[in-house]
């Protein structure tokens, strides 16, 4: 009993030790790059960019579909986000102003909005935390992307230089207890992020999340009137509701 | 023993570290590192699933009503188990209906999950058979595979989500009779929370899971919130107000998660 308690005690010290430091294996080539193209992207007042992007959804039978949609989003730092999401099926359009979020139901002609905190970090966590809303690549919106990105990294190598859509990029991948996720940054001058794949491993069939970024402007002065919500003619306004634990969770 | 005390607390450390250590459980599958990060344990306890059912041996009775019309037969994999004395192959028959292998999913993030597929349900439910029917549709002869399903002496027929009456020419789709009874749940079915009922929703139907495995249609829960409407809901003002009406339940939309859902409320 005795021995088995002081192997107990040793494995608490080891296992203790194991989580301060936060063992992890980075592969210098991949830090840099990655350090490069964050700190880029951080020190850039202001940016657009459009993406594509496909969700896997993994039916009851096991077979994984992909639903994609096409995202537009401009950026003013610290405190100016403009969103748009759209599908064939759907289109909605996301202002964040420094104050307020509002969210546009195009088809249907309908917009909720909250109020939210004055700086963009803080507002992306709300919408998050609070009302449960996914706006995709807000990992480049950070005011410090590359804490943002690495945070949860216990490991991160480099593959070389391979294209996206015939740009030559930096291949990197990394590793986290919840997800795996990979990215493409641009080779060259401008070290832009090109492609985004988060692996959602722990679920079954690990279904991904990817990006792929067709447009980037680092250089345009976007006015602060393009982050105000101007309603539509006839637009209805409907509340915008906290998040609930299912989709109709009653309590 | 010479050290009782340690021993207990170093029991007790030993087992809250291996609870920490413990693989994280995932996440929903946000579309960011951060909101992956940022995203909530599920709670320890898996949470019900509904009791799986195999289909029983559907009705084999002919089309009621209809003449028998040269149809070509239609072959599944499965052995066909015909226990009808012989008649005519022009007889539209009743197949076997073979349910896919539930893929074993940890129900213990079922709140997060739900919460996903608000978002992409739209892409995923014009998939669904349902989706293309709505009440006040009229066809001609019922799926291969439906079911017959009594409701206080009345025969309604049933088929993946779709409920149909006997009709002039043919069968006409109605709402989802309540107390109608299925064995299994249609394909999409939206699992809501209320109180301590677990509704299915699908279809524009709220099913109830009944002790011997069954869904019976029950009434609308007031509430909460669904991604879909009803099929045949119709678009009313009451007092400047926007709603859906459907089956006699009004929805009213809202922003939820950053989508537009309908929520369910009492009378206007």
């Amino acid at each position: 009993m005795k021995r088995l308690l002081f192997t107990g005690y040793g494995l608490l010290l080891l296992a203790g030790c194991a989580t301060a430091q936060e063992q992890t294996n980075f592969s210098p080539r991949a830090e840099t790059v990655l350090r490069s193209a964050f700190h880029f992207l951080a020190r850039t007042p202001a940016f657009s960019l459009s993406a594509e992007i496909w969700r896997e959804h993994v039916d009851e039978a096991g077979q994984k579909i992909q639903f994609s949609r096409t995202v537009t989003m401009d950026v003013k730092r610290p405190d100016r986000l403009r969103l748009e999401i759209s599908s064939p099926l759907s289109a909605r359009g996301f202002w964040y102003d420094g104050k307020t979020l509002t969210i546009l139901d195009r088809k249907h002609n309908w917009y909720g909005t909250a109020a939210m905190p004055s700086t963009l970090d803080q507002t992306l966590d709300a919408a998050h935390d609070h009302f449960g809303i996914d706006l995709p690549l807000i990992d480049l919106a950070m005011s410090d992307p590359y804490q943002n990105a690495t945070a949860k990294v216990q490991g991160g190598r480099y593959f070389g230089v391979s294209p996206v859509l015939g740009v030559p990029c930096h291949h990197l991948a990394f590793t986290q207890s919840n997800v795996d996720w990979q990215v493409w940054i641009e080779d060259g001058p401008q070290p832009l992020i090109r492609k985004f794949v988060i692996t959602q491993k722990n679920e079954p069939s690990a279904p991904e999340f990817t990006a792929l970024i067709t447009r980037w402007n680092v250089t345009d002065r976007i006015a602060d009137s393009d982050f105000v919500f101007e309603r539509p003619k006839d637009a209805s306004k409907i509340e915008m509701r906290k998040d609930e634990s299912g989709s109709g969770s009653v309590k | 023993m010479k050290f009782p005390i340690l021993n207990r607390i170093a029991c007790s450390v030993l087992l809250l570290a291996v609870g920490t250590f413990c693989p994280a459980l995932h996440a929903a599958d946000w579309g960011s590192l951060r909101g992956n990060n940022r995203s909530t344990p599920a709670p320890s306890a898996p949470r019900a699933q509904p009791q799986a059912n195999r289909a029983p041996q559907p009705s084999h009775a002919p089309q009621p009503g209809i003449r028998p019309e040269p149809q070509p037969v239609v072959r599944t994999p499965e052995p066909r188990r015909d226990t009808q004395p012989s008649r005519s192959r022009e007889q539209p028959h009743v197949v076997d209906r073979v349910q896919p292998r539930p893929v074993v999913v940890d129900r213990t993030h079922t709140g997060e999950v739900d919460r996903r597929r608000m978002d992409i349900d739209e892409d995923r439910r014009q998939s669904y058979f349902w989706s293309d029917f709505h009440a006040g549709m009229r066809i001609d002869r019922l799926p291969d595979g439906y079911r017959r399903i009594g409701i206080r002496g009345h025969d309604f027929f049933y088929y993946e989500g779709v409920y149909y009456d006997n009709g002039p020419a043919g069968y006409v789709i109605v709402a989802p009779p309540t107390d109608a009874s299925i064995p299994d749940l249609p394909l999409g079915a939206e699992t809501l929370q209320v109180g301590d009922t677990v509704y299915y929703y699908a279809a524009g139907a709220f099913y109830v899971q009944q002790p011997d495995g069954s869904f019976v249609v029950a009434a609308a829960p007031m509430g909460v919130t669904v991604a879909l409407l009803p099929p045949d809901a119709t678009s009313v003002v009451i007092n400047g107000i926007g709603y859906f009406l459907a089956d006699g339940v009004y929805y009213q939309p809202v922003m939820q998660n950053g989508v537009t859902a309908y929520l369910t409320v009492p009378p206007p």
